[in-house]
C-alpha cells in the first residue's frame, strides 16, 4: 500500500511540476496541438454518446444499440455505452446478455450504482433474493442517495423477504429524498408499519 | 716304462737290440692267462712266460738293418778283449740274453727247443757270480727260460730264490705272482694264496705292481675257493670287482684286458655261492659291505649260472633276494620279469599269474615304485604292463564270465578285471588299446552293478579319445552303452535322497545329450534324444524341450517319434505361453497322430486352448476387438473342442464390452442354440437383456428378463428380474406385456415400497395410455397409500410420487369443480359447487401434505385460486329475474357478503404461498400467487421496481 501511495505521490508531484512549468514558459506548439486534438476528440466522443442516448430516449433502440456498440468498440474503458447496451438487452428480454454487460460495467467501475441496481432487479426476478439484496446494497454503498436502489431494496425486503421493518426506514428515506415520490408510498409505509 | 704289457702282449719281437741301449731293456711278457679250449675258464692257468723284451722306447732306437746275430757277434768279439771281470760278466750276461731271445724266437717260430744254451749261460753266470747284485735279473730270465721249456719245478725254484734273495728287486712282485701261479697249478693252493697275498700286500705299499693287483685278488679268490674257503673267496672277488668296475655296471664297460677275467670271476663267484647258502649268502654279503655298482651283475650272473644248471627255484630266489634288498632299484622290476620268465622256462606255471599280478602291483601305475622310477625303467615297466595288464584283465574277465553260476566268485573276478582295465587306462591314457580296455572296464562295472563307474568308463571311451575321419564304432557303442547303463542305474535311484536323485537324473540327461550330439548319425540317437525330450518335459524344462524336440524333428525320425516330439514341443510351447507357436505345433502333431489315437481329443482341446490363450492375451492387453476374433477362431480351428463354447461365450462377453451389441446378440443366440446345456447358458439372459436394451429391442430384452425371472434362485432375484422385465416391456411399448408384468410385480411384491410405488406409477401411466381411468386412478391412489401407510418410511422419491399422484387426482377434482356453473336456483348449484370445492381443496391439501415443494406451491395456488374464483363466480352468478332495483341491490349486497370471505381466504392462502420466497422458493406457482396478489391486494403487492431508462453519463 505504501508503495502505491508513493507512486501516487510521485504522479501528483510530476503533474504539479508540469503545470508550474506550463505557467512559467510559453507552451510548446506541438504539445498544444496535441492537447487541442485530444480535446476535440473528447468532445466528439461525448457528442456521439449523447446522440446515442437521444436515440434511446426516443425509442430508437436499434440505432442506439449500434451507436453504443461502436462507441464501446472504440472506447472499451467507458462504462456509459456498456451500461446502456445492458439496458437495451434487458428491454429485449435477453437477460443473459444484459447480465454480462452490467458485470462488464462493474468490472470497469465498481461503484456503478445503475449497473448494480439492474443486476439486483434481474436477481429478484429469478428468485435469487439474497443476491438481489447484495446488489442493491452495493449500489447504495456506491451511491447512498441512489433512489431506485433504495426503493427496490425496500420492496425486496418488504414483500419477498418478509422484512417489512427493514423496508420501512428505506421507504421513509426514499420519501424524504425523492422529489416526486410515488403517491401510494404513504400507504405502503402505513401497511408496512401495520405488519411489523 | 711300459706298464701295459708286462707279461703279455706280443709274444715275439724280432728286435735287434742296440748295444748303445745297454742291458737295462724291459721284459716283454706274454699274457698271464689262457683259456681252455672248451671255452671254460680254467682256474689257475697261466700264460706262457715270455722272454724279456726291449721296451717300446728302445724299439724306436733300433736300427733296422742290425740283426741279433750282428750284435751277438759283436759281443762275442768284444769278450776276449775285456780284462775287467765285471765288464766281462755283463757282456756274458748280455750274450746269454741274446741267446735266450734267439732260442725263444726259434721256439715260437720253428717249434725247436734250443733253450739249453741260454739256460746254461744263465746258470753258469749264477754259479760263477753267486753274489752279484743284479742276479735277480738273471734269475728272472732263467725262470722264463725254464717256463718255455716246461721245467716248472726249476722255474719255481728260480723264482723262489729271486723272491727270497732279492726282496728289493723290481721283479719281486711279479715273481711272487708267478710263483703263486705255479703253486696254484701245482694245487698248492695255500702257498699260492700266500704268494698272491704278498702281491696284494706289496701292492698296497708299492705301486710297482699295480698291474698285478687285479689278478692277484682274482687268484687269491681262486686259491681260497680251491681250499674251500668260499666265504673269504667272495671278498676276494669283490676286491677284483671294486677295481675293475668302480662305477659302471656292464661287463662291456670293463677294461678289455679284464673282461674275460671278469666274466670268469662272476662264474666263480656263483660257484662259491652255490657252495655256501646261495642267494641268502649273496644278500647277506651285500648287506654287509653295502651297495656296490656291480652288485646287480653278481646277482645277474649268479642267477644265470643257476639257470644254466636248471636250478630254477634257486635262480628265482636270487632275484627275490635282490628285489628284497633293493626294492627301488631299477633292476627290481627287471628281475621280477626274470622271475616270471624263469617260471615259464621251468614250467612252474601255477604261480606265474600271481607273479604277474605282483609285478603290476609292485611296479604299476599305482605302486610306490612308479613315481621314483627313472625314464628307462619306466619304459621297461610300461612295456611289460602293456601286455601284462590286458592279459590279467582279460583272464579275470573270462574267469568271471565262466563262473557266472557262482555270483560271489564271479564278482571277485569282475572286480579284479575292472581294476586291471582301469589301471591300463590310467597307465596308458593315450594307448591305442586304451579305448578297448576302458570299454571292457565299463562291461565289468556293468556286471558288478557299479553303474556310475561303468558309465564313466563308457563315457571316456565314447568321448575322450580324439579320432580322425569316420567315428570309431567302439566310441559309438560305448556312448550307447553309457546310455543303457544309465537306464539301469536309474532303476536304483528311488531309494536315494530326492536331491541326489535329481542330480543323477540331470547327469543322465547330460549323458543322453552327449550321445546324440557326438553321434548324430547313429540311428539310436533318435530314441535317446526323444528320451531326453521326455525327461526334460517331465522336469518342466519347457524351453529346453522346445529346443530338443526341434533337434529331433530336424532329424526326421520315424513317424511315431516325430509325432510324439511334436506333441511334447506343442505342450511345452503351451506351457511357455507361446500360444501362437503352440497352436502350430498342435496342428502339426495332430496331422501326424494316427486317427485312432486316443489322445487326439485332448489335443484338439489343447489346440483350442492355444487359440483361446491368444485371445485371452489380447483381451488382457486391451485389444478387445482382436481378442474377439481370436475367441471366435477357436471354433474355426477346433470345431469339436469343448473349449469352443467357452471361447464363444467369452467372445460374446467382449463384444458386450465393446458395445457391439448386435454382434454380441448374434453370438449369444447361436451359443444358446448350440450349447443349450452349457453351464454358462443361464448367464446369457442378463447379457442379452442388456444388449437388447442397448439396441432398443425392449421386448426381447423383457423376454430375457422373464427368463431371468424364471431362472432366479432367490425371491429377491426373481423380484429384481421381474422389475427389470416390466421396465423393459414398458419401454418397448408393448402395453399388454408391460401391464401384465408390472401388475405381477406390484401384486407380488408390495415391498419394498419404493419399487412398489414405481410399479404403481408405471401402471397408472400405462392404464392412462389405455384410457382405463379407473385402473389409472386406482394405481394413483395406490401410490398415495404406499406413503400414507408408513410416512416415516417414505423417502423423497416416494413422497414426490405420492404428491404427483395426488396432484393428478386433485387436478381432476379442480376440473370437476371448475365445470360446475352457478346457475339458478343458486342454492342447488351452490351446494354442488361447494361440495366440489371441498373435494378439490381436500385433494390439494392432501397434495400439499406430502411436503413436496413443487406440488405444495401448486396446491397452495390452486386452493387460493379456487376460493378467489368462487368469490368471483358468486359475484358473476346468474341474477334471479324479476327483481326490483332495490331487491337487486339487496341481492348484490347479499352476494358480496357471500363472496368476500372466499376472497379473503384466497388472499390469505396466496400470501402463504408467496411467503415461500422467504425460504428461497420462487417457482411458477409462487410467481402466480404474486401475480394474483397484485390483483387481489395491490396496495401491498403491486409495487413495481424502479429501473433507470437510460444512462447519460459517458463514464
Amino acid at each position: 500500500m505504501n508503495w502505491v501511495n508513493g507512486l501516487s505521490r510521485i504522479a501528483i508531484s510530476l503533474a504539479l511540476m508540469a503545470w508550474l512549468a506550463g505557467c512559467a514558459t510559453t507552451a510548446d506548439p506541438q504539445q498544444e496541438a496535441a492537447a487541442a486534438r485530444e480535446q476535440a476528440s473528447q468532445e466528439a466522443l461525448q457528442e456521439d454518446f449523447s446522440e446515442a442516448v437521444n436515440a434511446m430516449d426516443n425509442g430508437n433502440s436499434e440505432s442506439a444499440r449500434q451507436q453504443f456498440e461502436s462507441l464501446h468498440a472504440q472506447h472499451p474503458e467507458r462504462t456509459g455505452p456498456l451500461a446502456n447496451l445492458g439496458i437495451l438487452a434487458l428491454a429485449d428480454g435477453d437477460q443473459a446478455a444484459a447480465k454480462a454487460r452490467f458485470e462488464e460495467v462493474i468490472a470497469l467501475d465498481a461503484n456503478h450504482a445503475v449497473a448494480f441496481n439492474h443486476l439486483g432487479v434481474m436477481a429478484r426476478e429469478s428468485g435469487e433474493f439474497e443476491k438481489a439484496e447484495a446488489y442493491y446494497r452495493n449500489a447504495l454503498n456506491a451511491e447512498p442517495d441512489y433512489l431506485p436502489a433504495m426503493m427496490n431494496l425496500a420492496i425486496l425486503l418488504d414483500i419477498y423477504l418478509g422484512r417489512p421493518g427493514d423496508a420501512l426506514s428505506l421507504y421513509e428515506q426514499y420519501q424524504s429524498m425523492a422529489e416526486e415520490p410515488n403517491p401510494r408510498l404513504k400507504d405502503w409505509i402505513f401497511d408496512a408499519k401495520n405488519r411489523i | 716304462m711300459s706298464r701295459s704289457r708286462l707279461w703279455g702282449g706280443e709274444r715275439t719281437r724280432n728286435l735287434t737290440l742296440a748295444l748303445a741301449l745297454g742291458l737295462s731293456g724291459c721284459q716283454s711278457m706274454s699274457g698271464m692267462f689262457s683259456l681252455g679250449n672248451d671255452g671254460e675258464p680254467e682256474p689257475g692257468t697261466l700264460g706262457s712266460l715270455e722272454p724279456a723284451a726291449m721296451s717300446e722306447t728302445a724299439e724306436n732306437d733300433v736300427t733296422a738293418d742290425i740283426t741279433r746275430e750282428d750284435v751277438t757277434e759283436s759281443y762275442r768279439a768284444l769278450l776276449p778283449l775285456l780284462q775287467d771281470p765285471g765288464k766281462r760278466v755283463e757282456v756274458r750276461h748280455r750274450l746269454a740274453d741274446l741267446e735266450f731271445e734267439r732260442a725263444e724266437t726259434e721256439l715260437v717260430e720253428n717249434a725247436v727247443d734250443e733253450m739249453a744254451g741260454a739256460i746254461e749261460a744263465y746258470e753258469d753266470l749264477l754259479v760263477e757270480n753267486p753274489n752279484r747284485i743284479t742276479n735277480d735279473r738273471l734269475l728272472y730270465q732263467l725262470a722264463r727260460a725254464y717256463e718255455l721249456r716246461g721245467m716248472r719245478d726249476e722255474q719255481l725254484a728260480a723264482l723262489t730264490r729271486l723272491v727270497n734273495e732279492y726282496p728289493q728287486s723290481e721283479f719281486w712282485v711279479e715273481s711272487q705272482f708267478r710263483r703263486g701261479d705255479i703253486l696254484f697249478r701245482e694245487n698248492r693252493f695255500a702257498e699260492a694264496e700266500s704268494a698272491f697275498v704278498t702281491v696284494i700286500n706289496a701292492d698296497s705299499e708299492d705301486r710297482r705292481s699295480d698291474s698285478f693287483l687285479v689278478n692277484a685278488y682274482y687268484m687269491r679268490g681262486w686259491s681260497q675257493f680251491k681250499q674251500g674257503d668260499f666265504r673269504p673267496a667272495l671278498q676276494s672277488y669283490m676286491d677284483v670287482l671294486d677295481l675293475v668296475m668302480p662305477g659302471d655296471v656292464t661287463v662291456a664297460s670293463v677294461d678289455k684286458q679284464y673282461q674275460t677275467l671278469t666274466e670268469d670271476l662272476f662264474r666263480v663267484f656263483g660257484l662259491s655261492l652255490s657252495y655256501l647258502d646261495g642267494a641268502n649268502t649273496l644278500q647277506a654279503l651285500f648287506e654287509e659291505v653295502g651297495e656296490k655298482p656291480y652288485e646287480v651283475l653278481v646277482y645277474d650272473r649268479y642267477s644265470k649260472l643257476l639257470l644254466e644248471r636248471e636250478q630254477y627255484s634257486d635262480a628265482i630266489n636270487v632275484y627275490e633276494r635282490y628285489i628284497e634288498s633293493r626294492p627301488f632299484s631299477s633292476w627290481a622290476p627287471r628281475y621280477h620279469v626274470r622271475i616270471i620268465e624263469t617260471l615259464q622256462t621251468a614250467g612252474f606255471r601255477t604261480t606265474i599269474i600271481e607273479r604277474k599280478a605282483q609285478f603290476i602291483s609292485d611296479y604299476g601305475f599305482y605302486s610306490s615304485y612308479w613315481p621314483q622310477a627313472d625314464e628307462e625303467t619306466l619304459a621297461f615297466i610300461e612295456q611289460q604292463l602293456e601286455t601284462l595288464i590286458p592279459e590279467l584283465a582279460n583272464r579275470e574277465y573270462a574267469l568271471a564270465t565262466d563262473s557266472d553260476g557262482e555270483s560271489e566268485k564271479a564278482r571277485g573276478h569282475y572286480l579284479a578285471a575292472a581294476d586291471y582295465y582301469e589301471e591300463f587306462g590310467d597307465t596308458f591314457p593315450t594307448h591305442p588299446q586304451t579305448p578297448e580296455m576302458l570299454f571292457l572296464l565299463g562291461e565289468a562295472r556293468l556286471a558288478l552293478g557299479q553303474w556310475p563307474e561303468a558309465i564313466a568308463a563308457f563315457e571316456r571311451v565314447a568321448y575322450d579319445f580324439p579320432y580322425e575321419g569316420e567315428v570309431p564304432d567302439r566310441a559309438i557303442e560305448a556312448g550307447y552303452a553309457s546310455v543303457l547303463a544309465f537306464q539301469e542305474y536309474a532303476k536304483t535311484w528311488p531309494v536315494e535322497p530326492v536331491e541326489d536323485y535329481r542330480d543323477y537324473a540331470e547327469f543322465q540327461q547330460m549323458n543322453r545329450l552327449r550321445f546324440t550330439n557326438a553321434f548324430p548319425l547313429d540311428p539310436r540317437a533318435d530314441d535317446v534324444l526323444f528320451t531326453a525330450v521326455q525327461y526334460r518335459f517331465d522336469q518342466k524344462g519347457y524351453r529346453q524341450v522346445v529346443d530338443l524336440s526341434e533337434q529331433l524333428i530336424a532329424r526326421n525320425p520315424r513317424p511315431e517319434l516325430m509325432a510324439e516330439s511334436r506333441l511334447l514341443k506343442a505342450h511345452s510351447l503351451f506351457e511357455l505361453q507361446q500360444y501362437v507357436a503352440a497352436e502350430l505345433a498342435y496342428q502339426e502333431a495332430l496331422q501326424l497322430l494316427p486317427a485312432e489315437d486316443e489322445r487326439r481329443v485332448g489335443l484338439v482341446e489343447n489346440l483350442a486352448a492355444s487359440v483361446f490363450r491368444q485371445a485371452e492375451a489380447l483381451a488382457n492387453a486391451g485389444k478387445t476387438a482382436e481378442a474377439v476374433s481370436e475367441f471366435l477362431r477357436v471354433g474355426v480351428v477346433a470345431p469339436t473342442a469343448a473349449l469352443r463354447a467357452n471361447a464363444e461365450y467369452d467372445a460374446a462377453t467382449l463384444l458386450m464390452e465393446l458395445k457391439h451389441w448386435q454382434d454380441a446378440i448374434d453370438v449369444m443366440i447361436a451359443f444358446r442354440a448350440d450349447y443349450p446345456n452349457h453351464e454358462q447358458v443361464d448367464t446369457l439372459p442378463a447379457k442379452l437383456a442388456l444388449a437388447y436394451r442397448e439396441t432398443e429391442q425392449w421386448e426381447r430384452a423383457g423376454d430375457e428378463l422373464n427368463r431371468l425371472f424364471a431362472l432366479a434362485t432367490t425371491d429377491e432375484e426373481r423380484r429384481e428380474n421381474l422389475l427389470i422385465a416390466a421396465e423393459l416391456y414398458e419401454r418397448s411399448g408393448n402395453l399388454t406385456k408391460a401391464i401384465d408384468t408390472w401388475s405381477l410385480y406390484a401384486n407380488t411384491y408390495p415391498q419394498p415400497r419404493d419399487l412398489y410405488m414405481e410399479a404403481a406409477k408405471s401402471l397408472s401411466g400405462l392404464y392412462g395410455e389405455l384410457g382405463d381411468d379407473e385402473r389409472r386412478r386406482y394405481w394413483l391412489r395406490q401410490q398415495m397409500a404406499a406413503v400414507d401407510e408408513a410416512p416415516d418410511q417414505a423417502d423423497d422419491r416416494m413422497r414426490y410420487l405420492a404428491a404427483e399422484a395426488s396432484a393428478v387426482l386433485a387436478r381432476e377434482k379442480l376440473e370437476t369443480y371448475n365445470a360446475i356453473r352457478l346457475t339458478l336456483p343458486l342454492n342447488q348449484s351452490m351446494r354442488a359447487k361447494t361440495r366440489a370445492l371441498e373435494e378439490a381443496v381436500t385433494a390439494y391439501q392432501k397434495t400439499s401434505g406430502y411436503g413436496v415443494s413443487s406440488f405444495s406451491t401448486e396446491a397452495g395456488y390452486q386452493i387460493a385460486h379456487i376460493y378467489g374464483r368462487l368469490g368471483k363466480d358468486l359475484m358473476e352468478s346468474e341474477r334471479p329475474p324479476g327483481l326490483s332495483e332495490l331487491e337487486m341491490a339487496q341481492y348484490e349486497i347479499l352476494l358480496e357478503e357471500q363472496a368476500f370471505p372466499f376472497e379473503d381466504n384466497a388472499i390469505s392462502i396466496h400470501e402463504q404461498n408467496a411467503s415461500r420466497t422467504q425460504n428461497g422458493i420462487y417457482d411458477e406457482w409462487v410467481k402466480r400467487s404474486f401475480e394474483a396478489l397484485k390483483q387481489l391486494l395491490p396496495g401491498r403487492y403491486d409495487k413495481p421496481e424502479i429501473l433507470t431508462g437510460v444512462v447519460d453519463e459517458l463514464g
